[in-house]
């Protein structure tokens, strides 16, 4: 769903990515872990068409992501580390727009944000201007908006902050019923265990490049963490 | 006191240096005061000038008085917004009371550096026109030394009088539901209210007798003024030093009474609105680019500085219509003053380049991709084509100038009775600088964007983007303005027909060329930003 070959990215002289090179199969939810500054934000921005790059491809379910963004950002949403969001506007008004631009019938983005919103328990605030709302508010408006119109590939960077448990509890599960469906989900997290429990694929970024990549159950030795692994690979790398 | 001096600092690097942290932007950041201030200067010599230059020199007093008063004026219309923005709603106001700081000086940090800004804008333009007074009456060195130690306190009562009207505005519109509506129409019931004042003056076309008249009015509601500029010309220290204790005295009691009012309205305004009993009611979906467009009209319209900052030509060309309807024999008198053979068959080409000029100021493109701030990666992760996004922005501009024109144009044809085939020249020419207008501010803000900012204030009235969109389109509107008079003038004068068609070529020519970089260069420029 999501392949990203051999991605070098600079800002000014300095290059911060390195070769970046991994796929996100359908269906699968695919963890990419590493320390602050390890470029995951920058592989993410670059992933959803923030960013250009000067180097490699980036495919969306078989599209260049260069040649034909329309078409790939169709099927996929991102959820940012912080949720800048329309500040003037109310989350309702937000997330009429988000329903306008992806083609959502009324009758559909009314049940989905309503079901979205009681679940996340952000429905009552949806009339509120985002601007009173705390981050973990916004961050929950951010996912109904993520989530709304049921994305093919969902891409997330460090969706768990601010939210609260029970949200984060949610979150996840929407994330697993969506790979369910046949989508993929990539995202960044400093949550190892999360990562762990979640990821069906991890990759450790390190200085703007992957040194360790595989299925969860098989980049760790036995009796290993995510954790342990992290830890062992940032001090003996 | 470090505290406070520490936090003005803060404030001041804040204010003109904020977002600049590469060299490039550091460059365009100074490079904007530079021109920003140097817009004053010139303002001030080259207005000052003309003055003199339409004054016996046994009247060249009257000038001086009149150019401090227009100070004093600036400094009351600039001063207004930036109280409300600045001083009564700041966004910063969590972090810095979560800060272990006094209260006091919070506040204090906060008026100072509105202070410091407004005496920037008043120096650079109050000094300069000094000068050129001094230097025409050959004034003595006490009239300098007057000067600087009068200029001190002068623009205490505008700043003070600036603070108020943007405190009251600020407090009557934090209280509202719809705060930025409210806000809207107080700003532009104060502007109202200024060309109101400024018709009044200006309606009186020799500029001895303007000015005699205006003198009294000096002396009545700006004494402060008055006194200063006597005793700057006289050569005598006590008025300069009685308006220095007035100005202080006022200003000091301002402060007094006005300071706690500074973190309660801030608190209030930074509130925003809630919901009690939220329903999610049924929308009918919409197009694409409907969808866009009301996300820039909302834009515009929810901010009032950015309504004001960038529609005030559309104000103007409205009030200017108005004004030219109930007196179409000025237009008449003009003509006849500057000499011209046939005054009814340039009427219409002059009308429709007053009101192109307005059109040129308008121009809320030239801050529209900026404001997208740190929402900017909605745009950049939704799928819409950077050429639909650029069209939704150049639409409203378009939309905005469009609809008055033709409305002006329409109510000051019938009146001056044109004939219809300037109706159709007209009709062309405003379309085609409405587009003009449209793309020429993307393309400005394209090439300086600022999309790292805490205030909207700071990109509306603060950015190089604002600064070249409004001034480089305006002295674009100048240009063609003067032109159309000069050729007009001339012995062997065109047809007044002839130049405003040749004028629709230019625009034209110049609408491909912008409509072509928008679609290469500029789309290039765009996927670069973040």
């Amino acid at each position: 769903m999501l392949e990203i070959t051999d991605l070098h990215k600079s800002f000014g002289n300095k290059e911060i990515l390195h070769g970046i090179s991994l796929n996100v199969e359908d269906g699968e939810i695919y963890g990419f872990i590493g320390h602050n500054g390890a470029g995951k934000t920058t592989t993410i921005r670059c992933a959803v068409g923030i960013l250009e790059y000067e180097q490699g491809t980036i495919r969306v379910d078989g599209m260049d992501l260069e040649k034909d963004p329309i078409s790939c950002k169709k099927i996929m949403a991102y959820l940012p580390d912080n949720p800048d969001l329309y500040e003037n506007l109310t989350g309702a008004q937000y997330l009429e727009f988000l329903a306008n631009i992806y083609g959502i019938s009324s009758t559909d983005r009314q049940e989905r944000i309503t079901a979205l919103g009681r679940e996340l328990e952000i429905y009552d605030s949806l009339g509120d201007q985002i601007k009173t709302l705390s981050h973990g508010m916004k961050q929950k408006v951010a996912v109904i908006g993520a989530f709304m119109h049921q994305p093919k590939m969902l891409v997330l960077d460090e969706p768990f902050v601010g939210l609260d448990p029970k949200a984060t509890y949610i979150l996840k599960q929407k994330m697993k019923e969506l790979c369910a469906g046949g989508s993929a989900v990539f995202f960044s997290s400093h949550v190892l265990e999360v990562v762990e429990n979640l990821c069906d694929h991890v990759a450790v970024l390190k200085e703007g490049a992957i040194i360790r990549e595989g299925r969860t159950s098989e980049i760790k030795k036995e009796g290993q963490t995510l954790e342990d692994l992290f830890l062992e690979l940032e001090g003996h790398e | 006191m470090n505290n406070l001096k520490e936090l003005i600092r803060v404030q001041l690097k804040n204010l003109f240096f904020q977002s600049r942290g590469s060299k490039k932007g550091k460059k365009a950041g100074i490079g904007f005061m530079v021109l920003q201030m140097g817009l004053m200067v010139y303002l001030s010599v080259f207005y000052s000038l003309a003055l003199y230059s339409s004054l016996p020199p046994a009247q060249y007093y009257l000038g001086i008085y009149m150019m401090s008063a227009a100070g004093a004026l600036m400094i009351l219309i600039i001063g207004v917004p930036y109280a409300q923005g600045f001083l009564f709603g700041f966004k910063d106001f969590d972090f810095l009371m979560s800060l272990p700081v006094r209260k006091q000086d919070v506040v204090a940090s906060k008026i100072t550096t509105f202070m410091i800004l407004q005496y920037l804008y008043a120096g650079f333009f109050m000094i300069p026109a000094m000068i050129v007074y001094g230097n025409v009456s050959g004034q003595g060195a006490v009239f300098y030394l007057l000067m600087v130690l009068g200029f001190l306190s002068a623009p205490l009562v505008s700043i003070m009088i600036s603070a108020l009207i943007g405190l009251l505005m600020k407090n009557i519109s934090s209280r509202m539901k719809n705060q930025t509506l409210v806000s809207t129409i107080l700003n532009i019931l104060f502007m109202a209210a200024i060309f109101f004042f400024s018709f009044r003056m200006n309606s009186q076309s020799d500029p001895t007798r303007l000015l005699a008249r205006t003198l009294p009015l000096i002396k009545v509601w700006m004494p402060q003024i008055y006194w200063y500029v006597s005793g700057c010309i006289d050569g005598s220290l006590l008025p300069v030093l009685a308006s220095m204790a007035v100005s202080i005295g006022l200003f000091a009691l301002f402060l007094y009474l006005s300071a706690p009012l500074v973190l309660k309205v801030s608190a209030r305004s930074e509130q925003g609105y809630h919901v009690k009993n939220f329903r999610l009611h049924s929308e009918r979906s919409q197009t694409l680019m409907r969808t866009l467009l009301k996300k820039e009209f909302g834009r515009l319209f929810s901010n009032t500085n950015y309504l004001m900052n960038m529609c005030f030509g559309i104000v103007m060309m409205i009030a200017v219509s108005v004004y030219a309807l109930m007196n179409r024999s000025f237009l008449q008198v003009f003509l006849e003053q500057e000499s011209f053979a046939d005054a009814a068959r340039i009427i219409p080409g002059l009308i429709l380049l007053g009101i192109g000029f307005m059109g040129h100021s308008t121009c809320t493109t030239g801050v529209s991709i900026s404001l997208e701030g740190k929402s900017f990666w909605i745009l950049k992760t939704l799928p819409i084509s950077i050429r639909q996004i650029f069209l939704s922005k150049g639409l409203v501009n378009f939309v905005i100038i469009i609809v008055p024109a033709l409305f002006c144009l329409v109510l000051l044809g019938i009146a001056f009775a044109f004939p219809w085939q300037d109706f159709l020249i007209g009709f062309v020419y405003l379309v085609l600088l409405a587009a003009f207008v449209s793309m020429y501010g993307l393309f400005i803000n394209l090439c300086f964007p600022k999309l790292d900012f805490d205030r909207d204030i700071v990109v509306i009235k603060q950015s190089m983007a604002s600064f070249l969109s409004i001034i480089g389109s305006m002295i674009m509107g100048i240009v063609v303005f003067f032109s159309y008079l000069s050729i007009l003038s001339r012995q062997t004068q065109p047809e007044g027909t002839t130049i405003l068609l040749i004028l629709c070529s230019i625009y034209l020519f110049l609408d491909v060329l912008l409509y072509e970089y928008l679609e290469h260069e500029g789309a290039k420029t765009f996927r670069k930003l973040s």
